[in-house]
């Protein structure tokens, strides 16, 4: 009797979880088996398979809304800062935690306190600082900024590996003669390994999509980044109610980043969980 | 001793005051120069900056948008918390200790969201909602419900709630993760003693599962409540921009309207203060409310 109820309700979970995988799972493959269909077909029945396999739809999307400078654009922004955040982060955090003084705890503290920050609330502020530096509508003015707001997070990830990693090993290396900088890079860096693909992964997520940031502070098409160019491409064929081709730029710039996800997915959900819900 | 951290300096010179430089210009300076500026009447362009005291605060005191805003910010909170939470620990619980190849999979997919750019959810929901061709429609009528039809983006009595779905779709795997994260902290003795008690699977959740990972659980609500800020804000931005008739207006987006639309920066800093004084309200009931931990009766 018992183990019958037991079962009914294991069926009643896996069915519950189940549904809501489709949920998720469905609206993914619409998008890509739509983007091979026509407009016809695809007005005609919404649902349906398309007759015939087509890539026309993708030439489309990629000549008509230079898809290559968004990428290029994309890939070259997303590299800079993630790599530039994995340095000054690890660095930072290894000497805050390490200088054993009221103020290293304070400027900790000053970092961490900007996860608390909505990053919604400052930009009109964040607009006038960037446009009287004359890093408005710059690329490196978008680095930066990924740079700044990636700090917080990496900061308490990183600090987080340093504070449990013992004294001696720098101790060990500064008696062998090494310098501060060659004990980080050679010594202490590389044993923090698996926070920094923590970040690597968490920032390249973030900046890889980010929407807001590349919109309020960049202006020309030219600089413009992925998740800036889909929207305009929706814009631009709304009105035209060329659907398929929306289809197809969506599918450009969706898949290859749940592609990663899903060849990455171990270290990813392995590092978001190493120290990060600690609070 | 003293020889370690003197060697530290160089260090120090190269990588701490840059990044403190940088850090202090792009991110606490604009926090400061938004609270000064929500004391001032200023265009964003002119050189004339004129202190105004409260001026903007009486202003948006008296601005039915703003209460409307903010009714809506709550709104997305507490029912993107709620749903967001308890589908998230829900699943956790189901696939933590699970060798199950079907589990194993679903953990896999409901993170999926979660790495797309929201720019890619919201067009994607857009077409879900769509009245002529989308899923949502679709599925009513080919289940005979079709009197439940909406235009989902464009009727302001469904609106909100029809913005809340996206927004925990796209969390439920991320919170997930971390709560799976947080269970297999807990030690299997636990559990063992609860058994050998007699505590069946529903009481061991209760008076083992979620002490175990209360501490969690208020991280992740103080970080899930930034967040929802900024994810809501852009998912309105892109789907709705505060329509029809600013009935999905956020503090948020009308913020960005003033600042970016009406270059009223004084009153687009007063919007932000007032927002960031409810969050800190909010984590702070949060922060209080839960401190006192779970109580296992």
């Amino acid at each position: 009797m018992n183990r019958k109820k037991v079962k009914a309700g294991g069926a009643v979970r896996d069915l519950f979880s189940g549904l809501y995988g489709l949920a998720i799972l469905f609206p993914v493959f619409w998008v890509i088996y739509t983007s091979f269909k026509t407009n016809g077909e695809f007005v005609a029945n919404p649902w349906a398979l398309p007759k015939k396999w087509q890539l026309e739809n993708y030439v489309n999307a990629w000549v008509k809304i230079d898809f290559q400078t968004y990428t290029l654009n994309s890939i070259v922004i997303t590299l800079i800062s993630v790599f530039l955040v994995v340095i000054l982060s690890s660095t930072v955090a290894y000497l805050l935690v390490r200088t054993q003084k009221k103020w290293g705890e304070a400027l900790l503290m000053l970092f961490i306190a900007g996860l608390y920050v909505p990053t919604s609330l400052i930009l009109p502020s964040e607009f006038t600082v960037m446009y009287d530096l004359h890093l408005w509508n710059t690329r490196i003015g978008l680095v930066i900024l990924y740079v700044v707001f990636s700090l917080p997070y990496s900061i308490l990830i990183m600090s987080g590996f340093y504070k449990s990693m013992p004294k001696e090993l720098e101790e060990a290396a500064a008696i062998d003669g090494c310098t501060a900088h060659k004990a980080f890079w050679k010594v202490i860096f590389p044993l923090s390994k698996n926070g920094v693909i923590t970040i690597v992964i968490f920032n390249f997520v973030w900046i890889w999509n980010d929407y807001i940031f590349a919109l309020t502070f960049l202006q020309d098409k030219e600089l413009q980044t992925l998740p800036v160019g889909i929207i305009a491409l929706m814009e631009s064929f709304k009105l035209k109610a060329d659907w398929v081709t929306l289809f197809a730029g969506l599918n450009i710039v969706m898949v290859p980043s749940v592609l990663l996800y899903i060849c990455f997915q171990k270290y990813l959900t392995k590092g978001l969980t190493t120290g990060s819900v600690k609070g | 001793m003293s020889k370690v951290t003197g060697k530290k300096k160089s260090l120090i010179i190269l990588y701490l005051i840059p990044t403190l430089i940088i850090y202090g210009v792009f991110c606490v300076y604009p926090c400061l120069k938004s609270l000064f500026l929500s004391l001032c009447s200023w265009s964003g362009f002119s050189d004339e900056i004129t202190f105004v005291g409260l001026e903007n605060f009486r202003r948006l005191v008296k601005d039915p948008i703003v209460w409307k805003a903010l009714g809506n910010n709550l709104f997305i909170l507490v029912f993107c918390t709620l749903f967001t939470f308890t589908l998230a620990l829900a699943f956790a619980v189901m696939v933590t200790k699970s060798r199950r190849r079907y589990h194993k999979g679903l953990r896999i997919i409901y993170f999926i969201p979660y790495v797309m750019s929201i720019a890619v959810v919201a067009v994607l929901w857009t077409f879900i909602y769509n009245p002529s061709f989308g899923l949502v429609n679709g599925f009513l009528e080919k289940v005979g419900l079709s009197a439940l039809q909406h235009v989902w983006l464009g009727e302001s009595d469904v609106i909100m709630g029809a913005l809340v779905v996206p927004l925990v779709w796209i969390n439920v795997g991320f919170y997930m993760v971390m709560f799976i994260a947080a269970i297999l902290n807990i030690s299997e003795d636990c559990y063992e003693a609860a058994a050998i008690d007699g505590a069946n699977k529903r009481q061991q959740f209760w008076h083992v599962t979620i002490p175990g990972i209360w501490q969690e659980i208020r991280t992740s609500l103080v970080f899930f409540c930034v967040t929802a800020f900024n994810y809501s804000f852009e998912l309105v931005y892109v789907m709705t921009k505060g329509g029809p008739n600013r009935a999905s207006e956020l503090l948020t987006t009308y913020l960005y309207e003033h600042a970016f639309t009406y270059s009223d920066y004084g009153y687009a800093s007063a919007i932000g203060v007032l927002l960031f004084a409810v969050l800190f309200l909010i984590i702070f009931i949060i922060m209080k409310g839960m401190k006192a931990g779970y109580r296992d009766e």
